[in-house]
C-alpha cells in the first residue's frame, strides 16, 4: 500500500482524510461505527473560554443535496472541555490525529486560550486549529475572516505565544476572501483550512416561517460542493499553504475532485450525519485509486487540474 | 448495519407497519428507543429519517409504524419487501420504569403512539395494569395495528381541546407513572397535568435530526439544568426526558 502520509506545513498527518470540525463531535462519539485509526485527524468540535449555549432549535433543516446546519458553536466551555472532554478524545484518538479547534470574540481571547490549551496539551496533540470561520455568531468569529489585518495579527500573535502547528479555519463566503487568505499566510499559519458554507434559508409552507430557529443557516452537503471546489482552486493560484479543504465530500470521487483543485488534504463534514463511516470509506477509495494508479502519488495529484492539458 | 424489509402492512390510508429482520436490533432495542434509516444508498435525501421502535421481538425482528408524512416517509413506501435498508440503532435512551410501578398511564397523540405501543408491551408483560389515553380521537383507526387492545384500558380525548378534562379524570386518583409521546402542544399538557396530580411523567420528544448519534448537536432541546436552561441531544441524551424538565415555547 503507497504511503498516504502528507506533510501540511509542521503538521505530518497519517493520511489526508480530516473530520472535519462541527461535523465530527469530539470523535470518540464515532468509535462505535468506524474505525478512528483510519482519520488522517479528527478536527474537534470548536470549544470558546466560556460555556456557550448555542442556536435555538430548530437547529437543522434538510435540503436539496444537504442541510442547513446552525448550531451556534454550543460548547462546555474550557473547564469542562479540558477536565472532561479532552481525556475521552486522548483515551480515542493517537496524537497525530487530535487536533483542536479554538473559538474567540477577542484577539486576547484566541491568544490566551492557544496558550493555556499548549500548556496543557502540547505534547499531547497535533495542531491547534484557529476557527476564524464560524457564520452563525453576530459578535466575534466572523471578523477574522473577513478583515486581512484582523487575521494577519490573530495568526500572527498566536504564533508568538505557542509552539504547536497552527491552522487556520476561515470563511470564504466575503469577497476579499483570496486577500484574508494571503494575510493568514504571512501570518505564519502552517495551513489553511477551507469552509464552504455560505448561509441559506428554508421556509416551511406549512407554518409560513423559517424552520431554523435562527432563520438563516449555513448549507452543508454536496449542494455547495461546487463553491468548494472552485475556491479551493483560486486559493490555489493565489497562496502557497497547504490547503485543507472541505465541502459536500461524501466520496473518494469527490475528495479527488479537492485535490485535483488543489487541497493537499480534505475534511469530511456532514456526510458523516448520513454515514458515520464516510471518511474511512473515502480514505479507502482513494487507496484503491492509488494502488491502481502506479505512476500516481499524492503530492503529484494536487492542483494537477490547474497543470494538465 | 443492514436490515431486511421482511413485511409492509399498510395500516391506515397514511400509516404503514415494516417489520424488518435484524437480530442486533432485535434483541437489544428497548421501548422509547429509535432507529436512523438511510433512505437511498446515495447522499439524497441526504439525511437518515429517525423512527421510533414499535415492536422487538428480542429475537429476529423490529417493526416500525410509519405515518407518511414528508419526502422521506414518502420514499419509504417505495421499498419492497427483500429490500436491504441501512440502520442504525437501536439510538437513544428509552423510558424507564421501575418494579414499583403498578397503575401506568400512556398518553399517545396519533402517530405518537407507535414508542408507546412497544412500551405498554413491555408493561403487560410484567402483569402492570396499562391504561391508554389516546388523541384525537378520529385517528382511532390507528389503533387496529395494537396486537393487545382488549388488555389495555383505552380513553379517547376527541381532540387537544378535550385533553384536559380527560387526563383530569384519568389522574386524578393517582398512578405511578405516565408516559407521553406526541406534538409538542400535547406533551406540554400531559407535562402540566402529570405535575398537577403529582405523577412521574416521562415525555418522548421529537426535534428535526441530522446524524443520531451525538456528533453534530442539530437535535437541540431546552432543559431546565441546576445552572439554569441548557441544550440536551434528543438523539442521545433523549428522547425520553422527565416532563418537568422539558421546557415548553420559551426562548432561552
Amino acid at each position: 500500500m503507497k504511503s498516504l502520509e502528507i506533510q501540511l506545513g509542521r503538521i505530518l498527518l497519517r493520511n489526508p482524510v480530516l473530520g472535519a470540525s462541527g461535523c465530527t463531535g469530539y470523535g470518540y462519539e464515532l468509535a462505535a461505527y468506524t474505525d478512528l485509526s483510519r482519520f488522517g485527524a479528527v478536527s474537534l468540535k470548536t470549544f470558546t473560554t466560556e460555556p456557550r449555549l448555542g442556536n435555538r432549535p430548530q437547529r437543522v433543516a434538510e435540503v436539496a443535496s444537504g442541510v442547513l446546519n446552525s448550531i451556534g458553536l454550543q460548547n462546555p466551555g474550557k473547564d469542562i472541555y479540558f477536565a472532561q472532554v479532552m481525556p475521552q478524545v486522548l483515551a480515542a484518538l493517537d496524537r497525530d490525529q487530535v487536533i483542536i479547534s479554538i473559538g474567540g470574540n477577542t484577539l486576547d481571547d484566541y491568544v490566551a486560550l492557544c496558550r493555556e490549551t499548549e500548556d496543557r496539551f502540547g505534547g499531547q496533540v497535533a495542531a491547534l486549529e484557529i476557527n476564524a470561520a464560524c457564520p452563525n455568531v453576530i459578535h466575534g468569529a466572523g471578523w477574522f475572516s473577513r478583515d486581512p489585518e484582523a487575521a494577519h495579527n490573530l495568526v500572527k500573535s498566536v504564533r508568538a505565544v505557542v509552539s504547536l502547528p497552527v491552522i487556520v479555519k476561515f470563511n470564504t463566503n466575503y469577497e476579499n476572501y483570496l486577500e484574508v487568505a494571503s494575510a493568514i499566510e504571512a501570518g505564519g499559519a502552517d495551513a489553511l483550512y477551507t469552509t464552504n458554507t455560505p448561509l441559506g434559508m428554508k421556509i416551511d409552507w406549512r407554518t409560513r416561517r423559517p424552520i431554523i430557529g435562527n432563520e438563516r443557516g449555513p448549507i452543508c452537503g454536496p449542494a455547495i460542493r461546487p463553491i468548494g471546489v472552485l475556491r479551493t482552486w483560486d486559493l490555489y493560484q493565489r497562496i502557497k499553504l497547504p490547503i485543507i479543504a472541505s465541502g459536500g465530500i461524501c466520496t473518494w470521487e469527490d475528495a479527488l475532485e479537492y485535490v485535483l483543485a488543489g487541497a493537499s488534504a480534505v475534511g469530511i463534514g456532514s456526510a458523516q450525519f448520513a454515514n458515520p463511516d464516510a471518511a474511512n470509506a473515502v480514505l479507502s477509495g482513494l487507496e484503491a485509486y492509488l494502488s491502481c494508479h502506479d505512476e500516481l502519488s499524492w503530492p503529484e495529484l494536487i492542483g494537477a487540474a490547474h497543470r494538465a492539458e | 448495519m443492514l436490515a431486511v424489509l421482511t413485511e409492509i402492512r399498510s395500516v391506515t390510508q397514511r400509516d404503514t407497519l415494516y417489520t424488518f429482520k435484524c437480530p442486533d436490533i432485535a434483541r437489544t432495542a428497548r421501548p422509547g428507543q429509535f432507529v436512523e434509516l438511510k433512505l437511498t444508498d446515495g447522499y439524497e435525501p441526504f439525511l437518515r429519517r429517525p423512527i421510533s421502535i414499535f415492536d422487538a421481538d428480542g429475537n429476529q425482528a423490529f417493526s416500525l409504524l410509519v405515518r407518511t408524512v414528508g419526502r422521506g416517509t414518502a420514499a419509504m413506501t417505495k421499498w419492497d419487501v427483500g429490500a436491504k435498508v441501512d440502520v442504525l440503532g437501536p439510538l437513544g435512551n428509552g423510558f424507564a420504569w421501575k418494579p414499583e410501578d403498578r397503575d401506568c398511564v400512556l398518553v399517545a397523540g396519533g402517530i405518537g403512539l407507535a414508542p408507546l405501543s412497544f412500551l405498554a408491551k413491555r408493561l403487560l408483560s410484567e402483569g402492570k395494569q396499562v391504561r391508554l389515553v389516546f388523541s384525537p380521537q378520529r385517528d382511532a383507526e390507528l389503533l387496529k395495528v395494537l396486537p393487545f387492545q382488549e388488555q389495555l384500558g383505552i380513553v379517547f380525548s376527541e381532540n387537544r381541546n378535550a385533553l384536559p378534562a380527560v387526563l383530569t379524570s384519568v389522574l386524578r386518583h393517582g398512578v405511578d407513572t405516565v408516559f407521553s409521546c406526541g406534538p409538542e402542544g400535547l406533551l406540554g399538557t400531559v407535562a402540566e397535568y402529570a405535575a398537577e396530580y403529582h405523577a412521574p411523567c416521562q415525555l418522548s420528544v421529537e426535534r428535526r435530526m441530522a446524524c443520531g448519534i451525538g456528533i453534530c448537536l442539530g437535535c437541540a432541546i431546552a432543559i431546565r439544568a441546576e445552572q439554569g436552561i441548557v441544550y440536551k441531544k434528543v438523539c442521545k441524551d433523549g428522547p425520553v426526558f422527565r416532563a418537568k424538565e422539558v421546557v415548553f415555547g420559551e426562548k432561552p
